[in-house]
């Protein structure tokens, strides 16, 4: 009798591992939807590459779960993809657009006055405004960001302090 | 105090922020409601894979291709244009979603499987192939054969051998990368631009990725690991400027650097080198003019050794700074004339202390225009600019 791999690689690896099921990725995505585009915002300076990058995270998360040695971290991973895949994307993007061009989407879109505080966050560096975000809008724990960007805990601490002297300064 | 300005910012942050584009969440549902159903299998779900790759084509204009520069990749590159197709051919024509197994595999085999595969990727390689048959009825009992018309590995009863385990996974190995190299294919050939060109391969592209960083840096490759990602920006109706984008790293290195490749003639078309710990573009940095012609130094030396008969004809820089007489941006940029009239332009970090990016571009005025533009723009926005000519 033929077995599915799937079904049954699925019955071993709940043994080893919480498997991720379909139900369970789609959650995580609807809950991280909002904080992957501003990541990836973040990054890309724009819309369109932002809502790319997000839709590619999505795909490559979702074709590679099952390399994830629990389901605990799918959240953190999920994130890891977004700002790497959207690195990648500013990376091949940049020739074509200046460095010093902001497309003050924000901005734009909500009209704010001109020292809201997101407006403030475009003015540091990205490396900054990651763990900006992460950690004021999103609420993660320093630890939390570590394990979300592969850094030591200390390099989150000294990229918000850096971060919070700046918008203190820009206040 | 420090808590106190948190609480100021985690408020306004929340408070003031702006709603999400329109369409946005209608878009991820829509991926979210289209993912493949029958995803549990170890392997890649290979129609998946393909479609995938296929809707990266069609929707993004980008594909990736993965690869390192060790013997994993010296193997794939092996793998035979013949073979490529045959493999590309009966993945189209399977019809099951997912590959089976004939029996389960044992945990035990399942654990090894996953460490072979790890060691599979450092080098580690069967001695002979697997044994594939079209047809059900071409398998021999007791023999380890995948089969193409039910997607199945057909296994002996007992427990699989090492050999064994890693003729499975370089089978999965050569399928992914046939199925990847053919959608780089259908990219290729989808462009409007160029059709008439050929494009050289990727590993082609790593080649000269890495021949740039050897005479630029005297970085070598050999332990680096590189993604190389094929892109087709379209900067006009007709205009497309085929690259490959070459991202190369090592562990040891204090920078990441990608290297696009202009995918029909192999040359640079653009560097950057990123600091992995240091921010490049800051704000807050004070005006100091009389240093800015430092990095001229090393920038004339980059431009000899990518251009070695190159003339340079005119060097300018320009900064952009706001009112309070601090760098927008934290950088300088140069912009340097060649004598057939294309330009080089760097950029050089204040913060890094670094040229962290630099690029050709076809016509030196085109560049001087489009900076104009810019200067434009940004002047509405209280960023200033200062163009400087210094040769």
């Amino acid at each position: 009798m033929l077995n599915m791999m799937g079904s049954e690689i699925g019955k071993s690896m709940k043994k080893v591992k919480n498997e991720i099921s379909e139900e369970y990725f789609v959650e995580v995505v609807q809950q991280e939807k909002d904080l992957m585009f501003r990541l990836a915002y973040n990054i890309v300076q724009n819309v369109t590459d932002a809502e790319d990058a997000v839709a590619d995270s999505i795909c490559k998360a979702w074709e590679k779960k099952d390399r994830l040695k629990s389901s605990e971290k799918l959240r953190s991973w999920i994130l890891r993809i977004t700002i790497n895949t959207s690195k990648s994307l500013y990376s091949k993007r940049k020739r074509v657009k200046p460095v010093d061009d902001f497309e003050k989407y924000y901005d734009e879109v909500i009209q704010m006055e001109e020292t809201s505080m997101w407006s403030l966050v475009t003015e540091l560096g990205e490396k900054e405004r990651t763990v900006t975000i992460l950690y004021y809008y999103r609420e993660f724990s320093v630890k939390e960001i570590a394990e979300i960007l592969k850094i030591p805990t200390g390099t989150v601490k000294s990229r918000l302090s850096s971060a919070r002297k700046k918008l203190r300064k820009m206040m | 105090m420090s808590e106190e300005i948190d609480n100021i910012i985690k408020k306004s942050m929340k408070e003031n922020v702006a709603p999400l584009p329109q369409d946005y969440e209608k878009k991820v549902s829509g991926i979210l409601t289209n993912l493949p159903k029958k995803n549990k299998n170890i392997s890649l779900n290979l129609k998946f894979c393909y479609t995938l790759a296929v809707c990266i084509v069609c929707f993004f204009t980008t594909v990736g291709v993965y690869a390192a520069v060790n013997k994993y990749q010296e193997r794939m590159s092996k793998v035979t244009e013949e073979e490529k197709k045959e493999l590309n051919k009966m993945t189209q024509m399977q019809k099951v979603d997912a590959d089976n197994f004939s029996r389960d595999l044992s945990e035990e085999e399942y654990t090894y499987l996953e460490r072979l595969h790890k060691d599979y990727k450092k080098g580690i390689f069967p001695k002979e192939s697997i044994t594939k048959v079209e047809k059900r009825e071409q398998i021999r009992k007791g023999k380890l054969i995948f089969c193409y018309e039910d997607s199945t590995f057909y296994l002996p009863d007992r427990r699989l051998s090492k050999e064994e385990l890693l003729q499975i996974i370089d089978f999965w190995e050569k399928r992914d990368y046939a199925v990847q190299e053919q959608t780089a294919g259908i990219e290729k050939s989808s462009d409007n631009f160029h059709n008439d060109k050929k494009y050289i391969s990727p590993r082609e592209a790593e080649n000269e990725a890495g021949n740039y960083l050897k005479k630029i840096y005297d970085k070598d490759i050999k332990n680096a690991v590189i993604k190389t990602e094929y892109d087709n920006a379209e900067v006009s109706d007709k205009k497309g400027i085929p690259s490959y984008f070459v991202t190369i790293r090592n562990k040891k290195w204090d920078k990441e650097y990608c290297v696009e490749v202009d995918a029909v003639t192999g040359k640079l078309r653009q560097m950057t080198a990123d600091n992995i710990n240091i921010d490049e573009c800051v704000s807050g940095i004070i005006i100091e003019e009389k240093n800015y012609k430092e990095p001229l130094k090393e920038i004339y030396r980059i431009v000899s050794a990518i251009e070695y008969k190159a003339c340079v004809q005119k060097v300018s820089y320009q900064y952009k700074y706001l009112k309070n007489h601090t760098l927008s941006r934290g950088n300088v940029k140069y912009l340097i004339k060649l004598d057939d009239n294309t330009a080089y332009v760097f950029l050089y970090s204040l913060n890094s202390h670094s040229i962290y990016k630099y690029y050709h571009v076809d016509s030196y005025n085109q560049v001087i225009t489009q900076e104009k533009q810019n200067e434009k723009i940004q002047k509405t926005k209280g960023i200033l600019t200062k163009l400087v000519e210094v040769v």
